[in-house]
């Protein structure tokens, strides 16, 4: 046994494992520095034994549970954003590839210049760094991903805020207090349905991040 | 036909066996011809116990399609398609194609058409339990043109090595078939990467970041007859994906180990709807999302198979009853702006949900039901003496108002345009009394009444110089209550409810109970027929904006303190965008074992020429 090792036991040992090695014994023999330290672990055990238990406030386990409830519903956001935007990158890079070149015509107010010469052109003056295929490939991504964001809030957007805008009939409201939906078992249902669709789901995301894990749109999305 | 009829019905025995040898081989090879479309010699080298599964096919043909549709040319003159055309981005796009197209020689017709086109496949294998970072990835594509993508190959492998990028390109084999193993360097991290492997045969490339993978495709590639179907070219069939452009398998195989480890290590408390799950998860055969772009309309598709024997009972009674169509299609207009209906066992739906729980829980969510309800209801017992006859079927429908014809020489009063552009909306839900020993009927009223009543005390208490009154009136001889009053409703809007051929319906308006009344004729639907169970009719959306847009327009600025032009202009923006579409519709498809959800977007513009 070397001190690296006995050093981790000995960690181990602080965090409640008990050491049932006597090859750590063996090595406590023989090294000083070791021994010393292990001699400071035991005196801090016996010191945390005199301190009075701490007595967790009454609302800790709420504020746990809120907490734990808000980062999984945070962790759902981030979920679900990701798999919008690997959707609309998905989507949009078919769009791209499926319409962009055989539009005829040039787009109103368009620059009338070829590809080459725009390229040429942009790089002309300022000595642009010419980006690796790798870099282009980004790049593409980024600027795909971009894109359909904008003409996703310039579409979906605008129709949400209208839908939002709509008034829904008002009828007199009468407050039934009494009319308890049966939320607690609901709950308990779907929390079994979602633990045990766990390994799948996460298998899902994992999937969606292996095959994007070369775009840079994964830490913009974040 | 004479010399069929000379061989097969003449006397000659070595001509017949000629003959049927010729049509056996005709038959076996039409066969091995029809199984080799580019999207099955892919998925005949997708390794075994894979968990998802995604094929994009005939890009290319699609592609060419849609373009000369009458959707596409439609949206080029799209205000928000302008504006991204004539966009820096799109122009940066420009851009990087032309750098791609130097370095690589090809631009983006030519990666779809010739790369791309044919078909592609990314299938995902999960670590096994506890080791997720043991996950694989594969993705295999099958090009038009072999030598362009040599090419490609060849020039990408170039053009990263001059670039620093690619640091190691070595030759290995596995049983004699060559691949390669790419070593990347990162110049942001100055580290290398995870090695990539890939296997290059004619057409077919296979790339993964794993060797085993790389290595069973190989197998894959030098055992496969060509004739046998993969499994996931069976599912996909299966399921009714074979000729979508694009499908994603789920193999539930492959999640079975992590699901029973999931059902082992769960908490006593949590564990019965975990369990519970494993249950349906076993008798899960496969499930397959695609998309189709058909003629004129889009579908998405959620296919759903299983061993259907193996589901708790009241699951198969809630799959079954589902699996037929709703009698209120028949009394819904197909004009209507939103449609919803379907059957529904609602007894089976609390067993289905009560499986997910324990004793306790199941008892808390029949008391938690039963208190209010039962209480309101008067009686003791609602889940297990009414909630059985109630439903199936059950129905929602929202619909434009019956349009105000103008007289010119009569003024219609400014209050009343203003309040004209509610849509009617009913709710029906099937009361089958027979199924219970209550006087069901009357208990649902009764109930009705007190709620009515109810909400007139609230009401009339705060608001007592505009009260409203329950009036009764008749529906085809049938009895039925609304509200009533002037000042407080909008026009033409009186809330009513009542029993009505057999339905509970409640309402709006009177006059869409009347409708509801006059039931299509038409004959039952066959079982292959797709189920219908939601529909929504932008065309009628439009008209209803379109004649109603003065009305719409006053709801706008009364809430959201608009003004009238601006919100005449969101009422055009929306109705611009409605332009787009004709009709949503979702319905379902069932035959033994298996469900297939569809939702159908059909353009207002045909997708192909």
């Amino acid at each position: 046994m070397n001190c690296r090792i006995a050093y981790d036991l000995l960690q181990e040992n602080l965090d409640g494992t008990p050491i049932e090695s006597p090859e750590w014994l063996a090595h406590l023999h023989q090294c000083a520095e070791c021994r010393s330290l292990a001699s400071a672990g035991r005196r801090l055990q016996d010191g945390l034994r005199y301190l009075a238990a701490p007595v967790p406030p009454r609302s800790l386990v709420e504020r746990i549970v809120e907490g734990v409830l808000l980062d999984r519903r945070r962790a759902r956001r981030r979920l679900r954003r990701r798999w919008a935007l690997g959707l609309a990158l998905a989507a949009s890079l078919l769009l791209a590839l499926t319409w962009r070149l055989n539009w005829q015509g040039t787009p109103v107010g368009s620059d009338s210049r070829s590809p080459e010469q725009m390229a040429k052109n942009t790089s002309i003056g300022t000595e642009k760094k010419v980006p690796t295929l790798r870099e282009s490939a980004s790049e593409l991504g980024e600027v795909v991903a971009e894109l359909s964001n904008e003409t996703a809030e310039e579409t979906v957007g605008q129709t949400r805020r209208w839908v939002s805008n709509v008034p829904s009939p008002t009828l007199p409201w009468v407050d039934l207090a009494a009319m308890e939906p049966p939320t607690q078992p609901l709950r308990e249902a779907s929390e079994g349905l979602s633990e045990g669709l766990e390994p799948v789901t996460t298998s899902a995301r994992r999937a969606v991040d292996l095959f994007l894990r070369e775009l840079p749109m994964e830490t913009k999305a974040n | 036909m004479r010399l069929f009829n000379r061989l097969v019905g003449g006397s000659c025995f070595f001509a017949r066996l000629c003959f049927l040898c010729v049509l056996c081989a005709c038959v076996v090879s039409s066969s091995v011809l029809r199984a080799a479309t580019p999207r099955e010699e892919l998925l005949r080298l997708v390794p075994d116990s894979v968990a998802f599964c995604a094929v994009i096919q005939d890009l290319r043909g699609h592609a060419a399609t849609l373009q000369t549709s009458p959707f596409a040319e439609q949206l080029r003159q799209a205000p928000f398609v302008v504006k991204m055309r004539n966009s820096d981005k799109w122009k940066k796009l420009d851009q990087i194609e032309s750098e791609m197209k130097e370095k690589l020689g090809l631009d983006w017709k030519r990666l779809r058409d010739d790369i791309l086109g044919d078909a592609v496949v990314l299938a995902y294998r999960p670590g096994s339990p506890g080791q997720p970072q043991q996950e694989q990835g594969l993705m295999l594509l099958r090009a038009r043109n072999e030598k362009v993508l040599a090419d490609l190959i060849e020039r990408i492998n170039k053009v990263q090595k001059e670039e620093g990028e690619l640091k190691e390109l070595t030759e290995r084999r596995h049983y004699g078939m060559v691949y390669y193993r790419r070593l990347e360097y990162d110049k942001q991290t100055q580290q290398d990467k995870p090695p990539t492997f890939y296997y290059l045969r004619g057409p077919i490339l296979a790339v993964s970041e794993q060797e085993s993978m790389l290595r069973q495709v190989v197998d894959h590639d030098r055992r496969s007859s060509g004739s046998t179907e993969s499994e996931a070219a069976r599912r996909l069939r299966e399921l009714d994906a074979e000729q979508a452009l694009l499908a994603v398998w789920l193999n539930p195989r492959a999640f079975d180990a992590d699901v029973d480890a999931k059902a082992a290590n769960t908490p006593a408390e949590r564990a019965a709807g975990v369990k519970q799950f494993a249950l349906y998860w076993k008798a899960l055969e496969s499930v397959v999302f695609s998309l189709s772009p058909r003629e004129s309309d889009i579908k998405l598709s959620f296919g759903v198979r299983a061993r259907v024997a193996e589901l708790p009972s009241a699951a198969q009674r809630l799959f079954r009853e589902g699996a037929t169509a709703s009698d209120l299609w028949r009394r819904f207009p197909q004009s209507a702006l939103l449609a919803a209906g379907g059957r529904f066992d609602s007894a089976a739906f609390l067993d289905v949900i009560g499986g997910f729980l324990t004793p306790q829980g199941r008892k808390t969510l029949h008391e938690t039901l039963n208190r209010p309800v039962a209480a309101l209801l008067a009686e003791e017992d609602f889940t297990g003496d009414l909630l059985p006859a109630l439903g199936p079927d059950w129905g929602l429908c929202l619909s434009a108002p019956t349009r105000q014809i103008r007289n010119p020489k009569s003024e219609i009063r400014k209050a009343e345009v203003e309040n004209q552009g509610m849509p009617n909306i009913l709710f029906a839900l099937r009361v089958d009394a027979s199924r219970t020993k209550k006087a069901l009927e009357r208990t649902l009223l009764s109930a009705l009444d007190f709620a009515a009543r109810f909400v007139i005390l609230a009401h009339n208490n705060q608001h007592p110089d505009s009260p409203i009154a329950l009036k009764t009136s008749a529906v085809n001889g049938q009895e039925v209550r609304y509200l009533a009053g002037e000042r407080s409703l909008p026009t033409g809007a009186q809330p009513a409810y009542g029993l009505l051929d057999g339905y509970l319906v409640l309402t709006s308006s009177l006059e869409s109970m009347k409708r509801f009344t006059q039931v299509s004729p038409g004959s039952s639907p066959s079982s292959e027929d797709p189920v219908p169970l939601l529909r929504i009719s932008f065309k009628d959306w439009r008209s209803y904006l379109t004649d109603h847009r003065e009305a719409v327009a006053h709801l706008l600025t009364e809430h959201d303190q608009l003004s009238r032009d601006e919100a005449g202009r969101q009422i055009d923006g929306f109705l611009y965008a409605l332009r787009f579409v004709e009709r949503l519709e979702l319905s379902q498809r069932s035959s033994p074992g298996q469900v297939i959800f569809s939702l159908t977007v059909q353009t207002a513009q045909a997708l192909k020429k």
